[in-house]
């Protein structure tokens, strides 16, 4: 069902073309805003919301840069753990 | 002491904090930790003293290797004398001085979350895709922000039921093409203005809310929008439609809830979005809601040099 919905919704407006290079999408129609039951939104939304599980890292006492980590552990005499990313391992990386 | 940080930044700004990072990412055995070239990343874990004296890293995300790096690190601080290991000044005094993204965070403005996920493909059984592929579980997510002045201009002053307004268009363009980007695997790029071929977020007044005394004291807000995005140099975009509903409290003239849902397709990809065998269109979904106020939700927004903010 949600498939389906997800397919009504996202491709209503385009035609597909099974070419990924030469078909790469050209919208036909401009999009249009979606117009869903609570109970279809509520389940698309549920389905893109990370869960419990996901969100687990979050329970980890991070310092959300490098020198907090250092003011932290500095004053408490501890070493520091530092995970460094391109783009912020706490923003979109 | 756990906490993470953007590499780019601290192995090439002459912040103070970047500058105590270069003083050990490259030491220890191996050396760099992905490859000789100098302009390498060095995005990775490190253990390290306070002081800035490299005790192990490692750049993997094998549990078991990272339980042996952090065992090896705690052995090698306990072995160093005080003296050693501590900074001699107080980082705090030094913390000040710092120049970073996340002290513009716009405590008396808006705060949204992006959350980005793929969505079933047409003919997709989702429910029992259990292949490995890392469609079934990548979820990404990014900041938006809105300054105090961009918020008081984003809702009119004066609200009735039934009245229609829209967002400003500089700032659904901003959301649009920073945010609304195929990140779902990865970092990604954003869109330049140019690219951006629709982007509006149109807002009705559905209901005001009212205390005891009759007087309203909130504005409940149902969304509708649409983005366009379309890079036709690299043959890339997302193309879909929005809905969804917020409330702002008239005192303070700030949200107290906010849901929109952008639902679409993405296409083609960028050099680290990991889409070279997924250029055709097919969907994903937008979860755009206020974010939390935590430490871990007050990271800046990752094109943050691209809002203009002086």
């Amino acid at each position: 069902m949600l498939a389906l919905l997800l397919t009504f919704f996202a491709f209503a407006h385009v035609a597909h073309v099974p070419d990924p290079v030469a078909s790469r999408r050209v919208v036909q129609d401009e999009p249009r805003p979606l117009e869903l039951t609570e109970a279809e939104f509520r389940s698309i939304w549920e389905r893109i919301e990370p869960d419990a599980e996901e969100e687990a890292w979050r329970t980890i006492p991070w310092r959300t840069t490098f020198w907090q980590g250092v003011v932290d552990a500095n004053e408490l005499d501890r070493p520091v753990l530092l995970f460094a990313m391109n783009g912020h391992p706490f923003g979109c990386t | 002491m756990p906490c993470a940080d953007e590499v780019w930044r601290l192995q090439n700004l002459d912040e103070p904090d970047c500058v105590h990072f270069r003083k050990f990412c490259d030491e220890g055995e191996g050396g760099r930790l992905n490859g000789r070239d100098p302009s390498e990343t060095r995005q990775g874990t490190y253990a390290v003293t306070p002081s800035g004296i490299l005790l192990d890293k490692i750049n993997s995300r094998d549990p078991r290797r990272m339980a042996a790096m952090l065992r090896r690190a705690t052995a090698r601080y306990a072995e160093l004398e005080p003296s050693a290991r501590l900074l001699a000044d107080d980082p705090r005094e030094t913390a000040a001085r710092i120049q970073r993204a996340e002290n513009r965070y716009p405590s008396d403005g808006l705060v949204l979350r992006v959350d980005s996920r793929d969505l079933p493909r047409p003919g997709e059984e989702d429910a029992n895709r259990d292949d490995g592929d890392w469609r079934e579980f990548a979820w990404n997510f990014d900041y938006a922000w809105f300054s105090r002045a961009e918020l008081d201009r984003t809702v009119p002053k004066e609200l009735v039921a039934g009245a229609s307004f829209a967002f400003p268009a500089d700032l659904v363009q901003r959301l649009a093409r920073l945010h609304l980007v195929d990140n779902v695997r990865g970092q990604t790029a954003h869109y330049a203005r140019d690219q951006v071929r629709a982007a509006s977020i149109d807002a009705e007044v559905v209901e005001l809310l009212t205390d005891a005394s009759g007087e309203p004291t909130a504005a409940v807000l149902r969304l509708a929008g649409v983005v366009h995005l379309d890079d036709a140099k690299t043959k890339r975009g997302v193309a879909g439609g929005m809905q969804g509903r917020a409330t702002f409290d008239l005192a303070t003239r700030r949200f107290t809830a906010f849901e929109l849902l952008v639902v679409g397709e993405r296409w083609g990809q960028t050099r680290y979005n990991q889409r070279a065998d997924d250029l055709a269109p097919e969907p994903i979904g937008f979860a755009v809601h206020l974010a939390g106020d935590g430490p871990t939700e007050r990271v800046a927004p990752t094109a943050f040099w691209e809002y203009g903010w002086r």
